[in-house]
């Protein structure tokens, strides 16, 4: 209320063409990338940040594809969340990337948010993480001369923060499709049903093979400083008949591996064993 | 039956001959289609020539005196016209709602976080934002108390001023009810069940933000455009800041999106401070708040505590309640006295008992002042007195509805008041529409089966039965009128005016569809000016649910004078009296030809009420309006989160006047309980409100709305309202949010007794349900 600025008298907003527009401009003072806007322009609304320029990449045709190469999904930076709802290659072989952004914000939102914006904005809540982290994502990072690509756990290094260097920009998402036999699980927990940040979100994949889980893969939100893969909880399971006794040591597991904190949302205690029953209820369902 | 007796009589003490089918009717609200396309123009869609921006310097502390106050950096920017203080205010530094308390601009000291300090005027109102940034305010803190159970101790800091401070320290005022012998009525019981209720802020969240901007005109006179319920409180508040008589300001009402209360008293709050802004630049002023200023400086539903025994027979007749309450007021009086007192008639529900004792409080805090919220301090009550007949249905072995219609009022019962119920009094038949509607002992059998068969899954269904004293009762009948202004065009035409607002409720509609029917004519002939305080006499404000009583009464007094003329010109012209409606236009021109007078005033008073603050006892209402609602909900036992699956409300609130508007405030109320019951939240720090947006504060979106939902009505006419209407605008919060909140307790198996039930609360209620099996 009192340290409000208009955030628009001094700013620079430049539609960028192509990548190579971008590198020119990525490194000078001042700059930030946006792309689609619904977080940067809250930030900027409140003052957290104040650039001076700011380099609209969601024009960018070389970021703006969905396309399907070699096994994987690859999906570009400036997609935004709305056209990945309806791509029918994601629908086919993502469906837990569709499950999780279906709840992101509202439809509005979801028109301008795009998927590179939701991960480098690096939110713990963020829905697009869980399915990412659950699908072993690798994001292809970009700087002038080089690219590199790191698997998605590697890229958040706490709330806002990311494995982003100075001049770099994430390009592409790029997604192996896991091979089929899989029960998924995706829930996330608000107080309503749109328009909410995840008070926690849990997303599963498992495969079972001859009575044992040959693979587990489970994926945490909003209980710790970025969303994290529960990979002790995985352990646990590799390799394991699911009985009772295994489900329960699996939720108590998995409420310890996480660490949450208490905001105005929630507490610490509620996410850590709402995690926990998460994974007892998933593993009920596999078990049917 | 008494019912149908009831509208039978009625029907002959009201002329309902020339009833064109005007009334019930669906008519489309005329308002509509401007707002979809963006056309209505709300207060900061106004631009005035000349006009300046305000911006608001609000206080940083809970409780703090003010040692100085350094404006000079914000005049650095060119843009910046002139800044104020309480020090430059030419009238009283009053805002008067029912005390004086409450400063317009803090004079010395402030009371709460968001107290408005000083202002800014400039050119635009990104400059006025910027530069009351750059105030330099010296405070000096003082202890502060922010619990209202605290501030009640002997030893806590005082809050108020002692002017306004009634009836002890921190305390802004007290209540009570005594009625028959509370020790005989619990020595009659043969069970007595006790409960404590707890409950956080509610924010209106209303569309459109608080807004005013203040106009000079000739002669020294002020005018006011505003969003606001209350145009005749605005003008006294301006006045008396201004130090104007009333006939020198004006205020005209802009088109309002939402209100909810929230703009009773607040905007005599808001506009006072543009037009001092307005007075010393004798330019047009617009002040707008933004939302995170709306949230945290403007009134809100008051947090409560309410402790409740209940005794009845073993046959579930109740036998007596005592009840104690306080209320959190915040920092000032504002409204939070009336309040009290709504709180305390609706504190037996809709039920009849033989011996009551109530007290209620109203504490004083270093937070921000509450006021009106829909219900206005019935809503809380209502949760508390809804527990606890489940509480006696659960101990007694008695079903819930069945519990209610044992001891629901009827006509010839006594209320807790003493106040003997004459007419229109359809709560029975609520009961018993709602039952039948969600064919109550089978759904009970389903929802069992359902939970029998799921283990982390589980049903449950809520009743809640309420009842509203309509209009604004013994406490204030002085407040209780409403004039209207009715006149004939040459083309015939009618221009209505009246001092009550639209404000999304529909009373535009409404009312227009009352003067079709009083003059038989089609409401496209009728048009209802936009309300300007200069039009009509002072019409009391627009809440209490008394819009389209109050209102329509006075038109229908209005079209009867003006009928009179038009009849007396058509005998003249052997107009027969059915071609009166066709051939208006002939008439209205030999009015005009003929210099005949074609307008009117019409005037509504209300019923007389009383009320002794000594016993507490009084006809406190002249009627009463009546809802059952029942809700149907899924509860996630892991997760703690609510699904509202289904709900079926139905309601007595007279007369209905335009069934799909009346529908809508009942959706609309069943949307904003539920957000009441299970989301909204305000976690507060000492004196700072922690939530200052709508990413935190969630009021529930479409996606939240139950899939099947039926609402409906039984019409209880009621004989002193137009065509027989009551009140509706506050009854469906009341009943919505408790039946959403029962539902879950009942699916659980276990109470809880704070508000709201978030998914962390209803989930540590599992587990301590668990824990005891």
């Amino acid at each position: 209320m009192s340290g409000e600025k208009e955030f628009v008298q001094h700013l620079q907003h430049l539609k960028i063409g192509s990548i190579e527009d971008l590198l020119q401009q990525i490194g000078e003072p001042g700059a930030r990338i946006i792309c689609g806007g619904t977080d940067l322009l809250v930030k900027m609304r409140s003052g957290a940040i104040s650039p001076e320029r700011l380099l609209d990449i969601s024009e960018i045709d070389a970021l703006r594809a969905i396309e399907e190469k070699d096994g994987r999904i690859e999906i570009g930076a400036a997609v935004t969340e709305s056209e990945i709802l309806a791509s029918e290659l994601v629908t086919v072989c993502l469906p837990l990337l569709r499950t999780a952004l279906v709840h992101l914000g509202s439809l509005q939102i979801r028109n301008r948010g795009t998927l590179g914006g939701n991960l480098v904005n690096a939110s713990p809540a963020a829905d697009s993480a869980v399915p990412l982290l659950l699908y072993n994502a690798e994001l292809i990072l970009q700087r002038a001369g080089s690219e590199r690509s790191i698997p998605v756990e590697e890229f958040f290094r706490g709330p806002g923060q990311t494995a982003l260097a100075s001049g770099e920009f994430l390009r592409t998402v790029s997604i192996p499709i896991p091979r089929e036999g899989f029960d998924p699980f995706f829930h996330k927990v608000g107080r309503r049903r749109a328009l909410a940040i995840a008070i926690a979100s849990l997303g599963a994949l498992l495969w079972v093979e001859g009575g044992v889980v040959a693979e587990a893969r489970l994926a945490a939100g909003s209980v710790a400083p970025t969303a994290i893969r529960l990979s002790r909880t995985e352990n646990l399971l590799t390799g394991e008949k699911i009985t009772p006794e295994l489900i329960a040591q699996a939720r108590e597991l998995a409420a310890q591996e996480v660490s949450p904190i208490t905001d105005i949302r929630a507490s610490a205690g509620y996410r850590r064993e709402v995690i926990g029953d998460l994974v007892e209820r998933f593993l009920n369902e596999v078990v049917g | 039956m008494n019912e149908a007796e009831t509208k039978h009589s009625n029907t002959k003490s009201q002329d309902l001959s020339l009833n064109s089918g005007m009334i019930g009717a669906a008519v489309p609200r005329p308002d509509a289609i401007d707002k979809v396309r963006g056309e209505a123009r709300f207060v900061d869609d106004l631009v005035f020539s000349g006009m300046l921006h305000a911006a608001v310097i609000w206080s940083e502390f809970p409780h703090a005196k003010i040692r100085n106050i350094d404006l000079t950096a914000i005049m650095d920017d060119p843009r910046v016209v002139c800044t104020l203080t309480s020090e430059e205010v030419p009238g009283d530094n009053i805002v008067h709602v029912i005390y004086d308390d409450q400063p317009a601009l803090a004079a010395g000291i402030v009371r709460y976080i968001g107290e408005p300090i000083a202002l800014v005027a400039a050119e635009d109102r990104a400059s006025a934002r910027a530069a009351a940034t750059r105030a330099l305010i010296d405070y000096e803190e003082i202890p502060a108390v922010f619990d209202p159970e605290e501030a009640l101790r002997p030893d806590a800091p005082l809050v108020a001023v002692p002017a306004a401070v009634e009836k002890g320290p921190n305390l802004f005022n007290s209540m009570r009810i005594r009625k028959g012998d509370i020790e005989q009525g619990f020595a009659a019981a043969d069970v007595v069940v006790e409960g404590e209720y707890r409950f956080g802020y509610q924010e209106h969240a209303y569309l459109e933000t608080q807004g005013a901007i203040a106009v000079p005109e000739e002669h020294g006179a002020m005018a006011i455009y505003g969003t606001m319920q209350c145009p005749f409180y605005v003008r006294s508040a301006v006045a008396q800041v201004l130090g104007l008589p009333l006939s020198k300001v004006r205020v005209v009402q802009t088109a309002t999106g939402g209100a909810f209360g929230g703009k009773e008293d607040v905007p005599s709050l808001v506009s006072a401070l543009a037009a001092l802004l307005a007075w010393k630049t004798r330019r047009p002023v617009k002040l707008v708040y933004d939302r995170e200023e709306d949230i945290l400086t403007t009134s809100k539903r008051h947090p409560a505590v309410i402790r409740y025994r209940s005794g009845a027979k073993r046959d579930g007749r109740l036998t007596a309640i005592e009840v104690d309450f306080i209320y959190n007021a915040g920092a000032y009086q504002t409204l939070s006295s009336a309040v009290l007192w709504r709180a305390l008639m609706s504190a037996a529900g809709p039920y009849r008992i033989p011996h009551v004792k109530v007290d209620g409080r109203m504490a004083a805090t270093n937070t921000v002042p509450n006021g009106a919220f829909r219900g206005f301090g019935s809503p809380q009550m209502n949760f508390a007195h809804e527990s606890q007949m489940d509480l006696l249905s659960d101990r007694l072995q008695i079903d819930r509805l069945e519990i209610r219609l044992r001891n629901a009022l009827q006509i010839g019962d006594e209320t807790a008041t003493c106040q003997r119920l004459e007419e229109s009094v359809g709560l029975t038949e609520t009961l018993e529409q709602a039952g039948q509607t969600v064919d109550w002992e089978n759904r009970l059998r389903k929802i069992e089966a359902f939970n029998a068969d799921s283990h982390s899954r589980r049903r449950g269904l809520g009743i809640s039965t309420v009842t509203y004293g309509v209009g604004l009762g013994g406490k204030a009948p002085f407040l209780d009128k409403a004039g209207a202004y009715m006149k004939l065009e040459a083309d015939g035409s009618i221009t209505i005016a009246v001092g009550t607002v639209e404000m999304g409720q529909g009373l535009t509609t409404a009312l227009t569809q009352i003067a079709a029917e009083a003059l038989s004519l089609s409401p496209e002939r009728i048009h209802l000016a936009p309300v300007d305080s200069s039009r009509v006499p002072d019409s009391g404000p627009t809440v209490a649910s008394r819009g389209t009583l109050m209102s329509g009464l006075a038109i229908i007094a209005a079209a009867e004078k003006l009928q009179e003329r038009v009849s007396s010109a058509a005998r003249d012209l052997d107009i027969p009296k059915e071609e009166i409606p066709s051939r208006l236009p002939e008439i209205a021109r030999v009015f005009f030809m003929r210099n005949i007078d074609p307008a009117v005033e019409g005037w509504a008073s209300g019923e007389p009420v009383d009320w002794d603050p000594e016993s507490g006892l009084g006809n406190v209402y002249f009627v009463y309006s009546y809802a059952t609602h029942i809700a149907q909900v899924e509860v996630d036992l892991v997760t703690g989160e609510v699904n509202v699956e289904e709900f079926v409300a139905v309601h007595d609130s007279g007369k209905i006047v335009n069934r799909r508007l009346a529908a809508g405030q009942v959706e609309g109320g069943i949307a904003q309980g539920l957000g009441y019951a299970l989301m909204e939240e305000i976690p507060r720090q000492g004196g700072r409100l922690l939530t200052t947006g709508l990413t935190t504060y969630r009021i529930p979106t479409i996606c939240d709305i139950p899939l099947r939902s039926e609402v409906s009505f039984v019409e209880a006419i009621c004989s002193k309202g137009p065509f027989g209407a009551k009140g509706l605008g506050e009854v469906p919060l009341m009943a919505a949010h408790v039946a959403v909140s029962r539902a879950v307790v009942h699916a659980l198996g276990r109470p809880i007794t704070t508000y709201p039930f978030s998914p962390e609360r209803v989930k540590k209620a599992v587990t301590m349900q668990k824990n005891s099996e």
